[in-house]
């Protein structure tokens, strides 16, 4: 190697080395952060989600408006796929190709499409999956009701936005005359979200649609009335309701969908002719081909697949000895004959993402018919008044016609005719604003402006014929007819949303079609429920947060209050906190001291044994660090008129209708908004007429009118129930509520184990409440604080539980009926240093019944739970007059 | 002793139910991982048997030997490998371009990431190996430079081969060597020019600007790129390529413990997680594509 190459290559080495080398440093987690939010939010936002007003992704919104300005519609020849596709990357869409086709093969697909928006000619592709033939073979055109998405587009009623490099103009939205995204649906996956939003039928979803126009206040029930349910193009039939209602509801929902299958017996066959929405029928055969092959699925001896132009047609032979529906029915368990759609209803409203109820959807859509509606009438008007204008000019040389030509007769040319004709009218110029007919004859000397003066030198002498001339006037009065109706519609917004219903009318007469999918209400949807016994449960939580459920029959009968036996195996320095009632179908509302409230159904707590420990209950539940549950309520359903009222450790009382907490999210609802330091503690489940006690551990009660509490929202903060006694180190605290009943007793026991009745009726109904209330227990040294207040009859036991989870069990009617200011009696004898943790109301064994209707079972039994009592050492437990029994 | 701590054992993961489906969840990984070790090692082992080279078929390689010098570019697409290998400098600069997005690891099972069609290429041609048999003496470049376009897919591009790296060969960015080449936001000509030579590029919108004022501001014309594939070879060379003008952003991490964090939260299995993040942060994009 030369000398010279040598240098030539060390120099070229240092140059790639070092010499004039840019290197900056990036910190790859700032970099991975923005540019994963610059990737996610344009997925998100303009990509793989509709927008809430058409229902559009943006690649489909660019196809349709591409077929539009090219009048690729339905009248036309078809044109073909691959110079669509070619427009659309080179005007609006700079992405892939594929992508492009893809997306208008599906907007073809009539078993995609409720209402396909494109007319494809050739090989659409297939519900087998079968792909479309490639973009050079097939043709495509707009479909009929696609001139409803982009109508009136050419009078400037949508916003129109510059493309990516700035050389046209596309639309940020369709005008959409119809809710195409309901009506369509859309699927889509971004980054951290994805949508689902089923078809549905045209006619409903604009009956809807006015309904709600007419009745913005509506609910979401009523709104079903017209929307039964998704309406899919491939038919099948929809299992159950709830799922359904919840998706409208909520947003989010899981809708079941079945395949329509025919057993017949005689041929000893199953031919299945419709399968759920969205289900791959090869795919769905082999599924099934393969159950068989797995022997998981017995009874199946061949499967063909007979579809032909006729249709759909699965066809599964039988053995001689299976049961045709046993084995359909473990088909729909075990494939995709029966499918399960995850409705999440989430769309780009305002350049968000949001998940939308029904009733959202409808009013984004309203409202986006009000904007377009109003925006084409502001354009017909502008071109009503231009027009009236032109032809204001008319008149007035029609008018004076002769002097008119002779002063173009005189002019030398054109331009010069127009100065001339301006010179001689040359009085105020009439805009065409605000104008009057009559006003405009008794003008004395009348103006033109340079558009007139134009217009009228370009006429024609055949317009100056005498029928011409009554033309023009005709015009000319239409015109202003029209300027004074468009006026009137622009102030009017109830003449705007009569325009909206009147053609969304005309669009559902045009092309409504009947509902394709069924819907089958099924009773007990879900199996699991089906599967659990019926009957009655005692639930029993722990201060460690340990749950249980047993059958009520665990707790048997002991005469006369005597023997106490061990409830519940706790851990060490733990005790049962609450004791309730259920059924084992009813939903238990669980509340937590945060004030928020999670629901599980009966069944799923875990039983066990009387001894066992229980399951805690962060398996069951979501809770946060230091949550904890302070009230169990049992409901079987959430019927109107129903209430909860709420009671906090200092006092606050808030009620709410039972209803507003029907549909629960995971995670829980708020229930309360809690002051600082305040938790929430009793919940009642009240009629709306009922009174109610709170009492306070210093022995002082209130009673008033559930009435005197203003109903308020899921999350309001509620109001003062009840005043505290200062001072005592702030010991002072409400230790419990409940809901007056006059054929029962209230009593009262203390955390030293004294007990009394008191008659309701020695406490007056204060008219406000709020107060201190008066005595209801006298509080000494030897009774200690007050544990807890219940209302008993004298069916009832009372069930207590000490806190080292000492349970005993005393007929109510052993307690003494005292007065309310008494300090009663001891009922619990309980060595030093141990407490009464909480107590409990039940029914008498002897008067259960097994087939008690559960809520009257709920009714029977009310929990009456304490406030947190110190943690004692563990002492051996004597109760009442007889030893303990040690199980 | 065994008693007491198998008791309170139990009752501890019963009221942290979430610590427990950790380990469960970490001892499945770890299993998961080794077994998926051993199958790579004997893939690859098979792979040099019958192959007596192991670099990947669209690599167009440099013919420098000495890795201290040699740069490897990693390009989105075959449309803008192509340029990129008629506009490099081959004694040098090696292409690789890959086609479409490369595969998320981080959602991926160890036993899919070794062999994947998109990851190979990567793994063969770095030469380090990957995971425990990494060795960073074979690397066989001393840049690895992501070319991706400047648009958002090409951010996602980004991120998944970093995601890569930063799993599986991470010792190449504790070391800088990973780079990201800086292509041109804006070609700034004027109007009616055909002479591309005229042409001006930006990397960013004030530079824009500044070029804009300084060539008159009239009558001219700014474009966005929007990707590679739209320039050709000698542009794509001479703005983003050539190591005299160009400028190159070398990947550092500051705390890899974030780091690891923010790859499990971005581009991990949870949902919820990202979607929380990606709602806190919305505000701060800048550059969506329309």
């Amino acid at each position: 190697m030369s000398k010279k190459k040598e240098r030539e290559l060390q120099r070229e080495n240092e140059c790639i080395l070092f010499e004039n080398q840019k290197v900056v440093d990036v910190d790859m987690e700032h970099e991975v952060k923005k540019s994963f939010i610059e990737y996610s939010m344009s997925v998100i936002i303009s990509r793989a989600l509709p927008d809430v007003r058409d229902g559009m992704k943006p690649g489909q919104r660019r196809i349709l408006y591409t077929m539009y300005e090219d009048h690729l519609t339905h009248d036309k020849p078809f044109h073909k796929s691959a110079a669509t596709v070619g427009t659309v990357l080179a005007r609006y869409h700079p992405h892939g190709d594929a992508s492009v086709y893809g997306t208008m093969v599906h907007m073809a697909q009539p078993f995609n499409m409720r209402h396909i928006l494109i007319e494809g000619q050739g090989n659409f592709g297939s519900v087998d999956g079968d792909p479309p033939a490639a973009y050079r073979y097939t043709e495509a055109r707009m479909d009929k009701i696609t001139d409803e998405m982009l109508r009136d587009m050419d009078k400037n009623v949508v916003n129109m936005i510059p493309n990516f490099d700035n050389s046209r103009k596309e639309p940020e939205v369709l005008p959409s005359r119809f809710p195409n995204l309901l009506v369509n649906g859309s699927m889509g996956i971004a980054v951290g979200m994805a949508t689902n939003i089923p078809t549905h039928n045209l006619g409903e979803v604009i009956d809807a649609t006015v309904y709600r126009m007419e009745n913005p206040d509506c609910t979401i029930p009523e709104l079903m009335q017209f929307i039964q349910g998704p309406d899919f193009p491939t038919y099948g039939t929809i299992y159950g309701t709830n799922g359904i209602k919840e998706a409208y509801m909520t947003g989010k929902g899981h809708i079941m969908v079945r395949a329509t299958a025919e057993v017949e017996e005689d041929k000893r066959q199953i031919v299945v002719t419709e399968i759920p929405y969205g289900v791959n029928k090869s795919m769905l055969c082999a599924a099934i081909g393969n159950l068989v092959k797995e022997k998981r699925v017995d009874g199946i001896s061949d499967i063909r697949d007979e579809s032909d132009r006729n249709g759909m047609r699965i066809v599964i032979d039988l053995k001689r000895e299976a049961n045709g529906h046993v084995v359909l029915n473990q088909l729909y368990r075990y494939t995709q004959l029966q499918d399960t759609c995850a409705v999440n209803m989430l769309a780009i409203v305002k350049n968000e993402p949001k998940v939308l109820n029904l009733a959202q959807i409808l009013d984004y859509y309203i409202q986006h018919q009000e904007s377009v509606i109003t925006n084409r009438v502001k354009y017909d008007l502008a071109a009503a008044l231009r027009d009236a204008h032109i032809y204001e000019g008319y008149k007035l040389a029609i008018d004076n016609i002769d002097e008119v030509i002779s002063i173009i007769r005189s002019s030398p040319d054109i331009a010069t005719a127009k100065v001339n004709l301006m010179n001689r009218f040359n009085g105020p110029v009439r805009s065409g604003e605000d104008i009057d007919l009559a006003e405009f004859a008794a003008d004395e000397n009348p103006g033109l402006s340079e558009e007139q003066a134009a217009a009228i030198v370009a006429l024609t002498l055949g317009r100056l014929s005498g029928l011409e001339r009554q033309k023009i006037e005709d015009r000319l009065e239409a015109l202003h007819a029209a300027i004074k109706e468009y006026r009137a519609i622009l102030g009017d917004i109830n003449r705007i949303k009569a325009i909206i219903k009147e053609e969304m009318l005309d669009i559902k007469n045009r092309f409504n079609e009947p509902r394709r999918t069924r819907i089958e209400a099924v009773e007990n949807e879900i199996i699991d429920e089906d599967l659990v016994e019926r009957r009655n449960c005692v639930l029993t939580l722990t201060h460690a947060g340990y749950i249980k459920r047993q059958a009520t029959e665990v707790y048997s009968a002991q005469r006369r209050g005597g023997k106490g036996i061990m409830g519940m195996a706790t851990k060490e320095e733990d005790y049962i906190e609450q004791v309730v009632s259920v059924h084992s179908h009813s939903t238990v509302m669980m509340f937590t001291n945060t004030g928020k409230v999670q629901c599980i159904r009966g069944f799923q707590i875990p039983e066990a044994s009387r001894t066992a420990k229980g399951t805690n209950v962060v398996n069951l539940l979501q809770l946060s660090e230091g949550e904890k549950i302070t009230s169990m309520i049992a409901v079987t359903d959430f019927g109107e008129g129903e209430y909860l009222v709420m009671v906090t450790r200092n006092g606050v009382i808030k009620r709410t209708l039972l209803s507003e907490f029907e549909y629960q999210r995971k995670g829980g609802k708020i229930a309360i908004t809690l002051d600082e330091g305040d938790e929430l503690l009793y919940v009642l489940h009240t009629k709306g007429n009922s009174e109610i006690i709170i009492a306070t551990a210093a022995g002082n009660a209130v009673r008033f009118d559930e009435g005197n509490v203003r109903c308020m929202g899921r999350t309001a903060r509620g109001v003062k129930g009840i005043s505290l006694r200062e001072g005592d180190g702030g010991r002072d605290r409400v230790v419990g509520a409940v809901v007056v009943d006059d054929a029962k007793h209230l009593v009262t026991v203390t955390e030293r184990g004294f007990g009394k009745r008191s008659p309701f009726d020695d406490f007056r109904t204060m008219a406000n409440r709020g107060g201190f209330g008066v005595r209801c227990q006298n509080i000494t040294e030897k009774t200690g604080l007050l544990s807890g207040i219940a209302a008993v009859d004298t069916d009832s036991d009372l069930m207590m539980i000490t806190d080292q989870g000492t349970i005993i069990r005393t007929p109510a009617s052993d307690l003494s009926i005292l007065s309310r200011t008494a300090g009663g009696v001891i009922v619990m004898r309980l060595p030093e240093g141990q407490y009464v943790a909480n107590f409990t109301v039940v029914a008498k064994e002897e008067k259960e019944d097994e087939e008690t209707a559960d809520e009257e079972d709920a009714e029977m039994i009310e929990t009456v739970e304490t406030a947190e009592t110190p943690d004692t050492e563990a002492v051996e437990v004597t109760v009442s007059d007889e030893p303990i029994q040690e199980e | 002793m065994e008693n007491t701590v198998n008791t309170k054992l139990a009752e501890f993961f019963e009221e942290n139910p979430s610590v427990g489906r950790t380990i469960i969840d970490k001892a499945l990984a770890a299993s998961r991982a080794r077994e998926a070790a051993r199958k790579a090692r004997e893939t690859s082992r098979r792979t040099a048997l019958s192959e007596g080279s192991s670099l990947p078929g669209k690599l167009a390689d440099c013919h420098e030997r000495n890795a201290e010098l040699t740069e490897l570019y990693l390009v989105e697409g075959d449309s803008a490998g192509g340029s990129a290998k008629s506009g490099r400098n081959s004694r040098f600069q090696a292409i690789l371009p890959l086609r479409g997005k490369v595969l998320n690891v981080e959602k991926t099972r160890l036993d899919k990431v070794y062999g994947n069609p998109s990851l190979l290429p990567i793994i063969q041609a770095i030469g380090c190996g990957i995971g425990e048999d990494f060795d960073i003496n074979k690397l066989r470049y001393g840049k690895i430079i992501i070319m991706a376009d400047a648009d958002v897919d090409g951010s996602h591009i980004r991120i998944l081969i970093l995601t890569f790296l930063f799993r599986h060969m991470r010792q190449l960015i504790d070391e800088g060597h990973v780079y990201f080449a800086q292509p041109p936001l804006y070609k700034i000509a004027r109007k009616n020019s055909k002479n591309n030579k005229e042409a001006r590029y930006a990397f960013s919108d004030e530079e824009r600007d500044q070029i804009i004022a300084e060539m008159g501001g009239h009558n001219i014309e700014a474009s966005r790129y929007k990707g590679l594939g739209e320039m050709n070879a000698e542009q794509l060379w001479e703005t983003t390529m050539d190591p005299a003008t160009r400028t190159l952003l070398k990947v550092t991490i500051e705390d890899a413990i974030t780091c690891d964090a923010m790859f499990s939260l971005l581009m991990g299995d949870k949902v919820e997680p990202r979607r929380v993040f990606i709602e806190e942060n919305a505000k701060f994009a800048e550059n969506l594509d329309i």
